[in-house]
């Protein structure tokens, strides 16, 4: 664009062309008018030349008429034998120069005027073409006599004829002071009727005789001066051709060089030429002095600043248009371009902003939206390609075919199958598929695809949408694992509780055998193996609950350090593998239920251990955590505390890992399937994540994300000592429909030296209670159970128990170990929780604490 | 910007070629405009001159009509007559203007004697010197840069001897005009080698005084049989109407150099029964009738047979230069192609042999009535 002319440019140009064009035609015309005038002035000039030649002619051929009137007029008074001699006698003394010669009759030589050539006198003249002819003028010819070029005037005589030789050499002579045509260059000449030389200042032409006329070629005219145009030896000639009277048919001719004209006219015209040249260029350097001020300069302005205009911008003043016009034309263009510039800059920011909003939903959606024109190029891609793919959109741009290659080996078939459906307008559906992103890792999509087409039904490519569902599918299969176990532990909770009350009575039994019994005795350490099996039993009922709804765990503010130390001395005794400690130092604090953290933990250990059995180094690492917005994965943002069991075994093939965290899924021979389940549950139970990596042939790696607690609490630290000193003599109510439990936590509170009151349900309790506060005995604490089958439970009694005595310190006990009520007991108005089953240490422990209260 | 200077290169480059290709042209078309000269030296203004006049007219019309066809291969030729007027100083003059002039061809001249002096000046110059009107043995038999389409003396001495012998003729008078001794002393030498009889010549001037009643007594002192005038055409007419006056009634005869106008415009009645042993036949001919169309449009007259001799030579010259191509100013090429040539244009078909000298019949003509007819072929 940059190269075409500028319209000053063109206007000035096509300005000075009409000027230059202009300025020709007008001195064309005046050149023409000057050539005519030049014409006119030039026929004037010869008619006057010619007047002067013609009267000269006439005299010298002529002259001697009167004479020879005169002497034909005496003669005839002469005898007739005399009458020839006496004219030519007479002749010859008027004229003694004359060469003439008189014939008679019978045109024979009577007479000559030089007396040398009388022997011709007698010769027959009479085959003489102009005798012949009867012509009075004769041609150019060469006398007889003299040999010289002659034209010969014959005057007819009354016995003869008169012939006078008239020497043309001597008619140039005479002529020769005729004035010339003022032109340079310019002749004039006679010709005869033949085209003979008869005049010619050329003396040579005229002594050769040589014809002219033959030798004027290219003759054109007259024109409207009397001018002809003419050839002669390859010069141009303007000629004015006049005729004679006399000598009939013969011409004067004044010929001009046309090489002569130019430079007399210049000579003449050079001021008028200059003077129009001068006006004509001032009238150009005015009209383009006019044409680039009112017109040019005013569009370069329009133009330099429309080209600085970018409708884009939505600052635009079309209002601060410089342009000044002084010109209707002008200005309606600068309105235009104004009102112009005013749509185009609302049209644009319109335009911006819809685009604007469809760009803003597009990369703001979920979504990897793109679109493939007709030859499978992409025409847009959204950003989110390069979040959820790790490459550019330009990358994409540049390598339409890397869609198809990112995608999993697995399903790439079934992703071009897809396309080719797609494509081929057959039947399709969503599909799922995954990628391997740029940095190596395996993402899920959600892809749906169409062919777009315009208004008039033109295919104009494929618009597809990614959905990035890498969560959904991670919490998915989540969510699977957690309905599975919980599934188990609806059946396992009901087993668990009856175990538990079981066991409560067979462990409360052997702690009081025990008690009875000497340390020392064999029975002793029966009742001892005894417990240990109960309590393995109670483990066994606990890890069972865990699954259960009630299996919720006792949260408390910890330190997870403490844990796992003592936790991984414990699990590793007498394992030949050693551990390798690695904690933040300011490590965050957590709330858990010690135990359960610690089973996880136990449960971990032991799996590590168990994958080196030749012996190796358990890497365990405890670590602050802030997981962002923007990671990927299943571990939501948050602070945490993060604790990773890392073993270097043989590691877990790939094809197992979705199941390990499964009930009863296990590769060892005497495994229960339930070490990696329960972990999974406990930690989900928390609010935190269990994740794993495991390479074959290197080992695993096992992390627990724990939610760091947000605000800093003091540590309180159980002490698991019985004190049966501190708080004696008490009086507690004991509720439970199991006849055994009620015997067992009887005869236990005795040992411990309380006094103790029994119910089966709650209805027994609250009338037993109530006696006992009107009684002004009221009871210390009350134990009760949290379910009675067919009767009034814990919770219940409890809210009439404090109606009747809000200061009631009450005591849940349940073989739901896991049961909110338990775990949560004060928001229920429990004082305290006793899960079931419990050793007397525990009991009393529970009990120094509320009455500490 | 690069597309900008590339399209201002391209223009120079295209100006250039223009301008290059517009020079060739116009030092081509300059060259191929380039007129060829011819030289016509004649005499035209000295005694005698009406004949010059005559063949000068001949070679104008020749020489418009090869112009109209094309000229030379495109050039136009271009014809500059000098007069040579008949005199030995005009011949040498008019012969090395026309040589500086750059004529490569030049015609003339219209006597023998005229051309015998200028022979040397043009031959040994290299340029070709064709003439229509020198018989002269003297230029005979050389292979050289002369040309004629008159017949040698020699062959006319020939002819003259058949002629006379024929007639049973013995004795003959001659009347020698000396103003053409290159042609009328060598043809007398001609007729006196080849004709057995006797021979009596009466030897004039014409350039001088002639006085003609002296000449004409001393012509008819012997009584001959058979009178022959070696004379121009006015003096053949002169010495006609003398012989006449003096009462002589027999058969004259005169040669080609008085087959002129002048001879019937100044002969009268006398001329009426002369013979003439010449090689151009009478103007009479299909041939001399197509040039007397131009002859009138430009000189108001018909031909005549010096206007047929000019014409025919001037042909002659201009078909050599055709087929000369781009050579047509070259002596040599037009030398060459002269003797290569064979031509009819007026009534006979006529070529040079190697010499230059042509080989053409010879007739006997009679006026009659003011112009000549054909008698006999003598050779």
């Amino acid at each position: 664009m940059s190269d075409l002319p500028s319209i000053s440019k063109k206007i000035s140009k096509y300005t000075w062309i009409i000027g230059v064009f202009s300025c020709l035609a007008v001195l064309f015309v005046t050149i023409d008018s000057e050539i005519g005038l030049l014409k006119r002035q030039a026929a004037i000039e010869i008619s006057r030349i010619y007047d002067a030649a013609k009267m000269e002619v006439e005299k010298f051929f002529f002259n001697d008429q009167g004479l020879i009137s005169y002497l034909k007029k005496q003669a005839l008074e002469q005898a007739p034998q005399n009458y020839i001699k006496w004219i030519g006698d007479n002749l010859r003394k008027a004229d003694p120069g004359q060469h003439f010669s008189i014939l008679d009759e019978r045109y024979r030589v009577a007479y000559v005027s030089d007396p040398k050539d009388k022997q011709f006198i007698g010769l027959d003249f009479s085959n003489l073409g102009f005798i012949k002819a009867k012509q009075l003028v004769s041609g150019v010819h060469q006398s007889f006599f003299t040999s010289r070029s002659v034209i010969t005037v014959c005057y007819p005589l009354k016995k003869g004829l008169l012939l006078i030789d008239k020497d043309i050499e001597e008619l140039t002579r005479r002529l020769k002071d005729i004035p010339r045509p003022s032109i340079d260059g310019s002749q004039i000449f006679i010709l005869s009727k033949e085209g003979t030389v008869v005049y010619h200042p050329n003396m040579t032409l005229v002594r050769t005789r040589e014809n002219l006329l033959s030798r004027m070629e290219d003759c054109n005219g007259p024109d409207s001066y009397g001018f002809y145009t003419m050839s002669y030896d390859h010069a141009r000639y303007w000629c004015m051709k006049k005729g004679f009277s006399r000598p009939k048919s013969w011409y004067f001719y004044a010929a001009i060089p046309e090489k002569e004209i130019i430079p007399y006219l210049w000579y003449h015209m050079w001021p008028i030429v200059m003077t129009i040249f001068a006006i004509f260029m001032a009238i150009v350097f005015f009209v383009d002095f006019i044409i680039a001020y009112g017109i040019s300069e005013p569009l370069k302005k329009l133009s330099s600043w429309l080209l600085k205009q970018d409708p884009m911008n939505p600052e635009l003043q079309a209002d601060q248009c410089p342009v000044k016009t002084y010109n209707k034309e002008l200005h309606d263009i600068v309105e235009s371009v104004k009102k112009m510039l005013e749509t185009i800059k609302e049209k644009n920011s319109e335009i911006l902003k819809r685009d604007e909003l469809f760009r803003t939903v597009i990369e703001y959606a979920a979504d990897w939206a793109y679109w493939l024109d007709e030859a499978g190029s992409f025409k847009y891609n959204s950003m989110k390609c390069l979040e959820i793919t790790g490459y550019s959109p330009e990358e994409f741009q540049k390598d339409p075919k890397l869609l198809t290659k990112i995608i999993h080996d697995d399903d790439r078939p079934i992703f071009e199958q897809h396309l080719d459906s797609v494509v081929g307008n057959k039947p399709h559906k969503n599909m799922e598929f995954r990628i391997i992103t740029k940095d190596g890792r395996i993402r899920w999509i959600s892809h749906n695809c169409n062919k777009i087409f315009d208004s008039s039904g033109s295919f104009l490519g494929i618009r597809g949408s990614n959905l990035d569902i890498t969560e959904q599918k991670l919490a998915s299969e989540e969510l699977s694992k957690i309905e599975k176990l919980e599934s188990l532990g609806v059946v396992a909770g009901g087993i668990a509780h009856d175990f538990n009350n079981l066991l409560t009575a067979i462990l409360g039994n052997i702690s009081l055998a025990k008690m009875e019994a000497d340390p020392s005795s064999n029975l002793y350490k029966r009742l001892e193996a005894s417990e240990k099996a109960s309590i393995r039993a109670q483990n066994l009922t606990q890890q069972l609950l865990t699954f259960a709804k009630g299996g919720s765990p006792v949260k408390r503010p910890s330190s997870l350090k403490r844990i796992i130390l003592e936790t991984a001395e414990f699990a590793l005794k007498g394992s030949n593998v050693a551990c390798r400690f690695d904690f933040d130092k300011d490590l965050w604090l957590v709330e858990v239920d010690p135990g359960q953290i610690s089973q996880v933990l136990h449960n971990l250990i032991l799996n590590a251990d168990q994958a080196m059995p030749e012996g190796g180094i358990i890497k365990i690492e405890a670590r602050n955590m802030r997981v962002q917005k923007d990671s990927s994965g299943v571990v939501p943002p948050g602070d945490y505390v993060v604790i990773t069991v890392q073993d270097c075994g043989k590691g877990i093939p790939a094809e197992l890992l979705p199941k390990i965290f499964d009930p009863y899924f296990t590769t060892k021979e005497q495994g229960s399937g339930l070490g990696l389940a329960v972990c999974f549950s406990i930690i989900r139970k928390h609010g935190g994540f269990i994740t794993v990596d495991s390479v074959v042939g290197k080992g695993s790696s096992f992390s627990v994300y724990l939610p760091a607690l947000q605000k800093p609490m003091t540590i309180q630290e159980e002490d698991d000592d019985l004190s049966v000193d501190t708080s004696r003599g008490k009086s507690i109510l004991i509720m439970d429909d199991d006849p055994n439990v009620l015997q067992l936590l009887t005869e236990s509170l005795r040992y411990l030296g309380h006094e103790t009151e029994t119910a089966t349900d709650g209805k027994e309790a609250l009338a037993k209670y109530r006696q006992a506060l009107e009684n002004g005995r009221p009871f210390d604490a009350v134990i009760m159970d949290l379910t009675i089958p067919g009767g009034m439970g814990g919770k219940e009694a409890l809210t009439r128990l404090l109606e009747l005595d809000p200061r009631a310190k009450v005591i849940v006990s349940s073989g739901y170990s896991k049961d909110d009520t338990i775990t949560n007991y004060k928001r229920y108005g429990f004082c305290a929780s006793l899960p079931k089953p419990y050793k007397l240490e525990i009991l009393n422990s529970v009990l120094l604490n509320v009455f500490s209260d | 910007m690069h597309d900008n200077i590339s399209h201002k290169k391209a223009l120079c480059i295209t100006f250039s070629v223009l301008f290059i290709v517009a020079t060739v042209v116009f030092f081509v078309a300059r060259d191929s405009s380039r007129p060829i000269l011819l030289g016509v030296a004649l005499n035209l203004s000295g005694r005698g001159a009406a004949s010059g006049q005559a063949v000068k007219e001949g070679i104008i019309v020749a020489v418009k009509e090869l112009n109209q066809a094309g000229g030379i291969n495109g050039r136009p030729i271009k014809v500059i007559v000098e007069d040579d007027q008949n005199s030995k100083e005009g011949v040498i003059r008019a012969d090395k203007k026309l040589l500086r002039a750059g004529c490569p061809v030049i015609i003339g001249h219209n006597t023998s004697q005229n051309t015998i002096i200028a022979y040397p000046i043009v031959v040994k110059n290299g340029k070709i010197l064709i003439t229509s009107c020198s018989s002269s043995t003297v230029l005979s038999g050389k292979d050289d840069y002369f040309f004629r389409t008159s017949v040698d003396n020699a062959l006319i001495g020939r002819a003259w001897a058949q002629l006379l012998k024929r007639r049973a003729v013995h004795s003959v008078s001659l009347l020698v005009d000396m103003s053409n001794k290159g042609f009328a002393k060598d043809l007398t030498n001609q007729i006196k080698r080849f004709f057995q009889g006797q021979v009596y010549e009466f030897l004039i001037d014409t350039k001088g005084y002639v006085d003609w009643n002296k000449t004409i007594k001393g012509l008819l002192y012997n009584s001959p049989q058979l009178i022959i005038l070696i004379t121009n055409p006015k003096d053949t007419a002169i010495a006609l109407q003398k012989l006449r006056s003096f009462g002589y009634n027999r058969t004259v005869f005169a040669t080609t150099w008085a087959q002129g106008q002048e001879l019937f415009s100044y002969g009268g009645n006398c001329v009426d029964g002369l013979r003439v042993l010449t090689f151009v036949p009478p103007i009479a001919t299909e041939a001399y009738q197509k040039i007397n169309p131009t002859m009138k449009k430009y000189f108001q007259r018909n031909a005549t047979t010096c206007t047929a001799r000019g014409y025919e030579l001037a042909m002659i010259v201009g078909d050599a230069m055709k087929r000369c191509n781009s050579q047509a100013s070259e002596p040599a090429c037009i030398k060459e192609k002269l003797l290569s040539g064979c031509y009819k244009i007026l009534s006979d078909t006529i070529r040079f042999d190697q010499f230059g000298d042509i080989i053409r019949p010879i007739y006997e003509i009679e006026a009659q009535k003011g112009k000549f007819v054909v008698n006999r072929r003598i050779l």
